[in-house]
C-alpha cells in the first residue's frame, strides 16, 4: 500500500462513526475489554457509555478460600478474552457471576452479614434484602432473568425447595423442584442437573408452577462434574477438568 | 420480492470511476441497492461515490460467494425433497471458512470494508466485519489497541490516570 495512502486512512479508525464504534464495543462480550476499548482514546470513549457495557460471557472465579490462602484477593478468569483478573474483597464469598455481575456474600469475620450484588466494572453494589423467607438457606447460584435484564438470586432451602430473588420485583419466589447438583435460572425457568449416573438429562422447570417443562440432553454422557450458567444468549454448560476451580461447589 | 429467470445485469460504479457488472441477484445482496432496485425497476447503473474500486470488488466478491451458497443449497434441496443436515451443515461450515479466509486483510483495509458495509447494508458482510473488528481489540491493553489499529492517544496524562484508577483491574498485565 502506498505510503501517501496509509497516511489519508490512518485517521479513520480514530474517527469511525461512533455509531459503529459502538457496535464494535457491543462485540466484545467482557467487560474488561470494554474498559480498555473505552481507554484507547477520546472518540472511541465518547461513542460508549459506561452503563451501555457489552453483553457480559461468564466468568470463572476463583475462591481464594477454597485453596487455603487466607487473603481476600479473587481472581477471575474471561473465556472471552482469555485473561485473568484480580480484585480483593474484604470478608466475602463471591458467586455468580450473571449479567455483569456478581453476587457477594459478606460477613464471615464482620458482625454484620449481608448480600450484594457487585458490578466491578462500575463497582457498584446493590444490597439484598437481609431478611429471607427462612432460615438455614444458602445462596447457590445468580441465574439470570431474561425478561427484566438482571441477574437473579437463587437460594435452596432443602432438597425440594429452590428460592430466588428479583431485584426489581423485590421480592422472594419459591418454587418446588427436584433435588440437583447444580442449577440455573434463565427465563423464567430453572435448568437442573441430578445426581447421578441416570440424570443424563437437564429438566427445565418453570419458575411458577414448579412443573417439569422438558428435558435437555447434556452435552457428554460423563457430565457429572460439570455445572450451568445462564448467560445472556442461553445457557452454558460447563465441564470442570485439571486445575479449574469455580466459585460453586456442591457442598 | 420479483424474480426474473433472466439474469439482469446491473452497473456499479465505484467512486474512482470504475465500473463492476454484476447480475441483479448479487446487486440486490446490498439492501441499499435493492432499495434503489425496488424504487425504480428500470435503473442500470448505479454510482457510488462512497466506495472505492479495490473495496467495491471486494463487497462484490463476498455477495457473489454468498448468493452462489445460498443457491448451491436449494437446488439440493429442490433435488432431494429435502434438505440434508449434514450437507447443510458441511456447507455453512464452508463458508465459514471463506469468511474466515476472506477477513485476512489489513486493519486499513478492514475498517474500509466496515464502512462501505455500512454504506450498502449488506448485513452479513457488516456483522463479519465488525465482529472481525473485536476479536482484534480482545485481550488487549490501551496500548497494544492503539498500536494495532494506529491511533494516536489524544488523552490526558490525567484523564489516563483517572480512567485507570477507576477500574484497576481491567489494566493488570495477564497472569
Amino acid at each position: 500500500m502506498a505510503p501517501k495512502k496509509l497516511t489519508v486512512l490512518r485517521v479513520i479508525w480514530a474517527n469511525l462513526d461512533p455509531n459503529l464504534l459502538r457496535i464494535i464495543s457491543k462485540k466484545l462480550g467482557d467487560i474488561s475489554s470494554f474498559v480498555c476499548f473505552r481507554a484507547v482514546c477520546k472518540r472511541w470513549r465518547a461513542a460508549t457509555s459506561i452503563s451501555d457495557p457489552p453483553a457480559q460471557f461468564p466468568w470463572v472465579i476463583d475462591w481464594p478460600r477454597g485453596k487455603g490462602k487466607p487473603d481476600d484477593t479473587f481472581r477471575f478468569y474471561s473465556f472471552n478474552s482469555r485473561k485473568t483478573h484480580t480484585f480483593q474483597v474484604p470478608d466475602a464469598h463471591i458467586y455468580g457471576p450473571s449479567d455483569g455481575h456478581m453476587l457477594i456474600y459478606e460477613g464471615d469475620q464482620s458482625s454484620k452479614e449481608c448480600q450484594s450484588f457487585l458490578n466491578p466494572l462500575a463497582w457498584t453494589e446493590r444490597f439484598v434484602p437481609e431478611e429471607v423467607p427462612v432460615d438455614n438457606v444458602h445462596p447457590i447460584r445468580l441465574g439470570c432473568n431474561l425478561i427484566q435484564n438482571e441477574p437473579a438470586l437463587v437460594y435452596q432451602k432443602s432438597a425440594h425447595s429452590t428460592l430466588f430473588f428479583s431485584q426489581s420485583a423485590k421480592q422472594w419466589t419459591k418454587t418446588r423442584v427436584p433435588s440437583f447438583k447444580t442449577v440455573a435460572f434463565y427465563d423464567h425457568k430453572f435448568f437442573l442437573t441430578g445426581y447421578g449416573i441416570g440424570n443424563s438429562r437437564i429438566r427445565v422447570i418453570d419458575e411458577a408452577t414448579g412443573v417439569v417443562l422438558s428435558y435437555l440432553p447434556l452435552p457428554t454422557d460423563d457430565f457429572y462434574h460439570g455445572y450451568l450458567i445462564a448467560t445472556d444468549d442461553g445457557l452454558l454448560a460447563v465441564e470442570v477438568i485439571g486445575s479449574i476451580s469455580y466459585a460453586l461447589s456442591s457442598d | 420480492m420479483a424474480r426474473s429467470s433472466t439474469e439482469n445485469m446491473i452497473t456499479l460504479m465505484s467512486s474512482d470511476g470504475e465500473e463492476f457488472m454484476v447480475t441483479e441477484k448479487v446487486a440486490r445482496e446490498c439492501t441499499t441497492i435493492r432499495n434503489m432496485l425496488e424504487d425504480d425497476c428500470v435503473i442500470t447503473n448505479i454510482p457510488l461515490p462512497n466506495v472505492t474500486s479495490d473495496i467495491l470488488s471486494m463487497v462484490i466478491e463476498y455477495c457473489m460467494e454468498h448468493v452462489a451458497a445460498a443457491e448451491k443449497a436449494a437446488a439440493e434441496t429442490a433435488e432431494k425433497g429435502s434438505s440434508s443436515a449434514p450437507a447443510a451443515a458441511k456447507a455453512n461450515k464452508d463458508l465459514e471458512e471463506w469468511d474466515k479466509a476472506f477477513m485476512n486483510v489489513d486493519v486499513y483495509t478492514l475498517c474500509d470494508l466496515i464502512l462501505a458495509a455500512n454504506y450498502l447494508n449488506v448485513s452479513g458482510l457488516l456483522d463479519l466485519t465488525i465482529q472481525t473488528a473485536a476479536n482484534l481489540i480482545k485481550g488487549k491493553s490501551p496500548e497494544q489497541i492503539r498500536k494495532t489499529f494506529h491511533i494516536q492517544n489524544d488523552l490526558s496524562l490525567e484523564e489516563e490516570e483517572k480512567i485507570r484508577s477507576q477500574t484497576p483491574w481491567a489494566f493488570e498485565k495477564s497472569e
